[in-house]
């Protein structure tokens, strides 16, 4: 216990075998005890923008991913959902880290000035999201009613 | 750590050290295993559980931002809570459930890395230990319950066991989370887990309905992103809108055409591995780019309380006299989509 109690220094990475992964568990649970308490609690108090950046950004592309792969035309609607809340969740993070310099007030004022832009541009995606949803429904059932069918590959109306 | 206690704390604290490395014993070995087993199915389960419900539920109470959490009442609590899983455990193991013994196993382990790491932590705040202890009670009751499932007369026991866990979990929460700003990477990673999860279920399921209900799942995370994002007007504008009404308007156009929802039915195009491989270069680029892209970091930052308060004022003021135009159009906008959407549906 002594010895994980020390603060860890740099690593030379070992290559051979299970060699790396031991070693990574190893420096895992120094950096756990050496800093825990406060150290390990700033682990859970802070967030970094990025975390937001990149998991919007995995979630636009499972909806991407979605929306081209499904044959199902609901399906497809479902992951379009997906890419506009990820567009919101991304707006909202940048407006919560980067808010309070995005306005013309913040410079010229003596302190800065929340904005919230972001969150307007997100209200306004809901909106969107409402109306598109409505119409892409009444589209869907319209072409269930012509097609008994809403596969996406059964849409060769136009094609011909 | 010695120093600081009494006599008769450290003759618990060492009796449930003994107990925990005597059923560690018991358990590698099946025949002492049976040895204890007899001497404390008696009384086993009736200590166990006094031992587990009085400090767990004083648990909850005692974890607060103010009020200091004395060196030996943790010691207390911990060695009694310790040795209460660990007979508990023991108990239990003479029961049959030849699968739930890992689960078992777990439970007790959890107890044990508690012990461990609570002995770095502060005490007296919200610090990694003490959040563990939390977290480990609701893992505890989890495993002791999911190795619980299958037998019927244990029932009772189970609910309050997990009555008491949720209590303790839940007050304790609302005693760590009483400043706002608190805690926020550990919510985000339980958000995520329901905002990922949702997602690839979404893009997965071969059942329609269910990729719906996951996408609920998902959106739900994000709401939970936007309480974290200090946009609780969002929030509740997610919740009500976005699942109150866009997912329940997709439910029911699942629900009226029926035989969409076939398993049989083939749901990927032909596209799809070109897709798969699409995103995920996709998603390689952007994630680079969130990774190494320095932005330049805001002047203030947290933004001070005052402007963090009343999110829906400042919406509201937002709305009505800076985004006036945008407003309005949306207004037209959603009453365009009403009228084309009754047209393209109506029977004629």
């Amino acid at each position: 216990m002594l010895m994980l109690l020390q603060q860890p220094d740099s690593v030379t990475l070992a290559s051979e075998g299970l060699a790396p992964i031991l070693q990574a568990i190893e420096f895992t649970a120094r950096q756990w005890f050496a800093t825990s308490g406060d150290g390990a609690m700033a682990w859970f108090v802070n967030v970094d923008y990025r975390q937001y950046f990149v998991l919007s950004a995995f979630i636009f592309c499972l909806g991407l991913y979605g929306v081209i792969a499904r044959r199902n035309a609901i399906g497809m609607l479902l992951a379009l959902e997906l890419m506009l809340n990820a567009v919101n969740i991304n707006m909202s993070a940048f407006n919560f880290y980067y808010g309070p310099k995005l306005t013309l007030a913040s410079f010229t004022a003596e302190e800065s000035v929340m904005t919230n832009m972001g969150q307007i541009f997100s209200i306004f995606t809901i909106i969107v999201a409402a109306a598109e949803a409505a119409v892409g429904l009444a589209i869907i059932i319209a072409f269930y009613r012509m097609r008994r069918s809403i596969m996406l590959d059964t849409a060769n109306l136009m094609k011909d | 750590m010695e120093a600081n206690l009494s006599g008769s704390l450290l003759l618990l604290r060492n009796a449930a050290l003994l107990l925990a490395a005597a059923s560690a014993l018991g358990l590698a070995w099946p025949r002492l295993d049976s040895l204890f087993r007899q001497l404390l199915a008696t009384v086993g389960i009736a200590l166990g559980v006094a031992l587990l419900a009085a400090p767990l539920a004083a648990m909850g109470g005692r974890i607060s931002w103010d009020s200091a959490w004395q060196q030996d009442t943790r010691i207390l609590v911990l060695a009694s809570l310790t040795g209460g899983v660990w007979l508990l455990n023991l108990y239990l193991l003479g029961r049959k459930a030849e699968d739930a013994g890992l689960l078992r196993l777990a439970s007790a382990a959890c107890w044990t890395l508690f012990m461990l790491a609570s002995l770095f932590g502060q005490p007296e705040t919200v610090n990694f230990s003490n959040m563990l202890l939390l977290g480990l009670a609701g893992g505890t009751v989890a495993c002791i319950q999911l190795s619980l499932h299958r037998f019927h007369e244990h029932r009772r026991l189970l609910a309050i066991l997990a009555v008491i866990g949720f209590i303790a979990f839940f007050w304790g929460m609302l005693a760590l989370s009483v400043p706002a700003l608190r805690l926020l990477n550990f919510f985000f990673w339980l958000f995520t887990a329901g905002v990922v999860g949702g997602a690839i279920g979404c893009v997965t399921m071969r059942n329609v309905f269910h990729s719906a209900l996951m996408l609920i799942l998902s959106l739900f995370g994000v709401a939970g992103y936007f309480i974290l994002l200090n946009a609780e007007f969002l929030a509740m504008v997610q919740v009500i809108i976005y699942i109150g009404g866009i997912m329940v308007l997709f439910l029911f156009g699942i629900m009226v055409s029926q035989n969409i929802i076939g398993t049989e039915l083939r749901q990927n195009t032909a596209l799809s591995p070109w897709a798969a491989l699409l995103c995920a270069l996709l998603f390689g680029f952007m994630a680079l780019v969130g990774m190494f892209m320095e932005f330049p970091r805001a002047t203030e930052f947290p933004p001070s309380a005052a402007v963090l308060t009343s999110n829906t004022q400042a919406i509201g003021w937002s709305l009505m006299a800076t985004y006036t135009l945008p407003f309005e159009v949306a207004s037209v906008l959603l009453l365009m989509a009403m009228l084309g959407a009754i047209i393209l549906v109506r029977k004629d």
